[in-house]
């Protein structure tokens, strides 16, 4: 039995002395008289008799007893489950560990800190505990499913722990492990968090997350101080009839490490080099290699790399790339609102497009014309302010995204949110709530934050001599509930509501603007920015047999069907080993290794280039008040020992269910009415 | 209570701090109250004549019977139509108790001032002893006057004393009697009812007109007590700690059969025996008192 307010068992211990200290304070004051007529008293048999003393000895106990009560039931007593009570005397333990090994742990002494970390969590460990560990950054995360501790679990653990090029998701480990030892029937629960608290761990999602377990969370932050990186965090390839190669350096420590070299290597072969000089207080720099020409008509794969003395990240100074020929992709405009002039929905998308008009090829018609067979012949449609469809557009736009094609939404004024909801659950990457117009400061408006730098249509954005989003203001959008899978690219300054965001469904993919795509709303049409960004949210949404060559370590490559039963898929690997696949498997999974990936299939030739999350290599890292903002837990919180966050009673959800007070309230009233009873029986 | 009635409670006696006046309040609010007085007066009656012998009082001379004889005679009257009355009164410790009210002693006090004034009034001779365990004080019965305010005296000045065996002085006392008379005892008999009956009945050997009073304090007669008590006796028997309830029954029990013992005692020895509770006014003694005086003319 455990209690929330333990402070009052001893006001009850106080509480309970009381009638005894009353007993016997007035013991010796029995009331005296001086009589007359003893001799009709003496030599009574029973003048009082034993068991008088017994009954008022009984009510003393009543008393002390219903006080004893009351301060039990004000310390809200709980009960562990039967299995909780047994195990917890032996003083048993469910510890959930996530080890980090994405790539970010390559850097410095991570490794061997982390080795060091876990080494002493499982030292402190003996036979009976319960150990998960949850390896984040691995294809496979749950490397181990609650096993029993065991003297060879750190061999183990650290033989079958290789550090991966992957980025790491910590929350999704949290929550895995959480949810785990919600179920234990081990009263001491802990999780242990060893890492390099690397904020690219940290996915930021709109929600908050809520451990349930009360688990107590030991955070071991295994790096020393900030490593010394220079990375390349950005690459823009040469346009139809352009010639210019470039890319982004940034170094973190211009300090220390001042000379890079950059070299550019395409087909295998160096294409060109340059040395850099960075000033002390010079952290990014742009090199554009100018004059290198491309094969014409046919597609090319290279990288860009550095090399800096002193750099203690390697897998980030290099960036793979594959330069296509691609054919022009098909978008269906979908109006809802069509109008003469600027005042129509696609007004500025329309002239967007046609900047690039041997890129894409359009189609225009609206929610009530278009032909639900004809989704299948696009490879993005793009719903412009569109209320809704019927059931039968509905589920043949739902099945032309499963089937890999992409939607694009942005939804206006014309939009219902409820039949919003109900039409696109499942498909949108939020559900909207209501309008923000409220409060909307036209000379000011809310600026495009963009969250994800690395992500293939920003990084278009954002790459070297793009315009960037700064200049964008929305006046007027759409608040929205993240949903599950839903990624958030950019947000809006302020209350941070979703401005743009991604979401793979099946095969296909769907990005969402919280915002219509003419004046309406926003600023964004007039800005140098919105051409770029509409232009390769298209070309991102295309469907995979032509999109997708630009991945990061851990994404899958979606494989070509294939016709012939017999006929295989070959894919040949970074490290020159070869897959073979069969044609109906859709997907290859193990991306492990940055760098090029060639596919052949009946007769064809396709690359995918492969990176490390750029965010990676950079030393930002999670603080513990960072922690506190992103995690909510009731139960203890230590950073390398020492507390963080006192553990609020453990008792309190089980206290809550179980009122047991109440059954110690019935028990104190039974009392008194003894007491009352027996009290008019016992003489005084 | 009757108006007239009111100046017989003993509390509001208490206040009053005269023992005659005292007397005189009950007695007068006693007598006022009856409506018609029973008891006719006392005068000196006629008896016969005898001569005349030196060392007589000159003023009994019947001067009539000389003038037709020319002797002297003397009238002689007879002495017993004056009743001689002793007051037995109980100093013992126990006549202290009091559980509130009066104590026992002081309602003795009261009654035997009262019962003296009485007697007093109607020409009766009254002599008061006051005993413990010997006689403490002795008052002659006589009927002169200024002899009531003797009597009331030493009442006013009576103070407990210790333990009584009630026997051995109610014996010195028989012994001490020649001439009988009425005896009233007050006390609250707090003794063995054989011994007090063995003494009473040699009072009645003797010829005396016997009148007990046995007065008692109304918590000697209800035991009201609750809580757990300590009881000390006033008379060094001890003390018992006692549950009121647990002795309540028996105490009434062994109370009830001392006051049976002691009125079949007196019963058959035809000796008055009234029960008085110190809450209760005096009116019901003196009524006792003058029933039994009735019956003795």
């Amino acid at each position: 039995m455990d209690f929330i307010n333990p402070t009052f068992l001893g006001i009850a211990a106080i509480g309970a002395t009381l009638p005894i200290l009353i007993h016997l304070i007035w013991r010796n004051k029995t009331v005296r008289i001086d009589f007359a007529a003893m001799r009709f008293l003496l030599n009574q048999h029973k003048p009082m008799t034993r068991w008088l003393r017994l009954k008022q000895l009984l009510l003393l106990l009543l008393r002390v007893l219903a006080l004893a009560m009351l301060g039990f039931a004000f310390a809200r007593p709980w009960l562990p489950s039967r299995s909780d009570m047994v195990l917890w005397k032996k003083g048993n333990r469910e510890v959930g560990i996530i080890y980090d090994i994405s790539a970010s742990m390559r850097a410095g002494n991570n490794r061997s800190g982390s080795v060091r970390a876990l080494r002493s969590v499982l030292s402190g460990m003996k036979n009976g505990d319960v150990v998960s560990v949850y390896l984040n950054g691995a294809p496979e995360p749950l490397l181990i499913d609650r096993e029993p501790w065991s003297a060879d679990l750190l061999r183990d653990i650290v033989s079958r722990a290789k550090p991966t090029q992957r980025s790491g998701n910590l929350i999704a480990g949290l929550r895995l492990l959480d949810d785990q030892l919600v179920t234990s029937e081990l009263a001491q629960r802990e999780i242990y968090i060893i890492s390099d608290f690397q904020k690219n761990n940290w996915p930021v999602e709109n929600l908050r997350l809520e451990l349930h377990s009360k688990a107590a969370l030991h955070l071991l932050p295994v790096r020393d101080e900030p490593w010394k990186n220079v990375a390349i965090t950005g690459i823009a390839l040469p346009q139809r009839n352009s010639r210019t190669w470039s890319c982004r350096i940034r170094n973190d420590s211009p300090e220390d490490i001042r000379r890079v070299t950059i070299s550019l290597y395409v087909d295998g072969r160096r294409a060109a080099r340059k040395q850099l000089v960075f000033e002390p207080d010079e952290t990014t720099k742009l090199v554009r290699f100018s004059g290198i020409s491309m094969r014409p008509g046919q597609n090319q794969t290279g990288y860009f790399s550095i090399t800096a003395p002193g750099d203690e990240f390697e897998p980030d100074d290099k960036r793979y790339f594959v330069l296509r020929r691609d054919r022009s992709v098909s978008v269906l405009l979908v109006n809802g609102e069509k109008s003469a002039g600027a005042g129509d929905e696609l007004f500025f998308a329309r002239r967007a497009f046609a900047t690039s008009s041997s890129d894409f090829r359009l189609q225009e018609t609206t929610p009530e014309t278009v032909q639900p067979a004809r989704f299948r012949a696009y490879d993005v449609v793009i719903l412009a302010n569109v209320k809704g469809m019927n059931s039968r557009k509905m589920n043949a736009l739902r099945a032309f995204v499963e089937n890999g094609g992409g939607l694009f939404i942005a939804p206006g004024d014309r939009v219902d949110a409820a039949l919003f909801n109900k039409f696109f659950a499942g498909l949108s990457p939020l559900l909207l709530r209501k309008k923000a117009e409220e409060n909307i400061d036209l000379a000011r408006g809310h600026a495009v934050l963009v969250q994800d730098f690395s992500h293939p249509v920003i990084e278009t954005i954002s790459a070297p001599g793009s315009p960037g989003m700064g200049a964008a203001r929305v006046y007027q959008y759409w608040q929205g509930t993240a949903q599950p899978g839903a990624q958030m690219v950019a947000v809006l300054d302020g209350d941070h509501d979703p401005a743009l965001a991604f979401k793979n469904v099946g095969r296909g993919k769907v990005a969402l603007l919280t915002f219509p795509l003419d004046v309406e709303w926003s600023n964004l049409p007039l800005k140098p920015s919105y051409l770029p960004l509409l232009l390769s949210i298209s070309q991102w949404l295309k469907p995979a047999r032509d999109a997708a060559d630009a991945l990061r370590v851990g994404e899958p490559i979606f494989l070509p069907r294939v016709s012939g039963r017999n006929e295989r898929v070959v894919l040949t690997l970074p490290d020159e080993s070869t897959e073979r696949m069969r044609g109906d498997d859709e997907l290859f999974t193990a991306t492990e290794q940055a760098g090029i990936y060639t596919l052949r299939f009946a007769g064809r030739t396709r690359h995918f280039a492969v990176n490390i999350h750029p965010g990676e290599g950079q030393p930002d890292f999670f603080t513990p008040s960072d922690f506190n903002a992103l995690v909510q837990t009731h139960a203890e919180v230590r950073v390398q020992g020492e507390v963080l966050q006192a553990g609020s009673p453990g008792g309190m959800e089980a206290e809550s269910r179980q009122k047991l007070w109440r059954i110690v309230l019935m028990l104190l009233i039974a009392l008194l009415l003894a007491e009352a009873i027996w009290a008019n029986r016992v003489p005084r | 209570m009757n108006e007239t009635l009111r100046f017989i409670d003993p509390n509001i006696l208490a206040s009053i701090t005269s023992m005659e006046l005292r007397a005189r309040a009950v007695v007068e609010g006693f007598l006022s109250g009856l409506h018609k007085s029973p008891f006719k007066g006392f005068s000196v009656e006629f008896a016969e004549y005898r001569l005349y012998t030196p060392g007589d009082d000159p003023r009994h001379i019947d001067w009539k019977v000389y003038a037709r004889t020319d002797r002297f005679y003397v009238k002689e009257f007879e002495e017993e139509t004056n009743l001689a009355c002793h007051l037995l009164l109980d100093l013992s410790r126990s006549m202290t108790y009091s559980s509130g009210g009066l104590r026992k002693l002081d309602y003795a006090g009261y009654l035997a001032a009262s019962l003296a004034y009485l007697m007093a009034r109607q020409r009766d001779a009254v002599g008061l002893f006051t005993f413990g365990d010997e006689i403490v004080d002795y008052v002659p019965a006589k009927v002169r006057t200024g002899h009531l305010h003797t009597v009331l005296n030493t009442l006013s000045a009576i103070q407990p004393v210790q333990r009584t065996d009630l026997g051995k002085p109610l014996h010195t006392l028989a012994e001490a009697l020649q001439k009988k008379g009425m005896l009233i005892l007050i006390s609250d008999l707090l003794d063995d009812p054989e011994k007090i009956i063995e003494s009473l009945e040699h009072f009645r050997f003797l010829g005396h007109d016997v009148l007990v009073f046995h007065v008692l304090d109304p918590a000697e007669l209800t035991f009201p007590f609750h809580s757990t008590t300590r009881f000390v006796g006033l008379e060094d028997e001890g003390s018992l700690m006692a549950v009121p309830e647990n002795v309540r029954a028996a105490y009434l029990e062994r109370l009830k059969a001392h006051i049976r013992r002691l009125r079949s005692g007196c019963g058959v020895n035809h000796i008055d025996y009234t029960v008085l509770d110190t809450s209760k006014p005096l009116d019901f003694a003196l009524q006792a008192w003058l029933a039994t005086r009735a019956g003795k003319m």
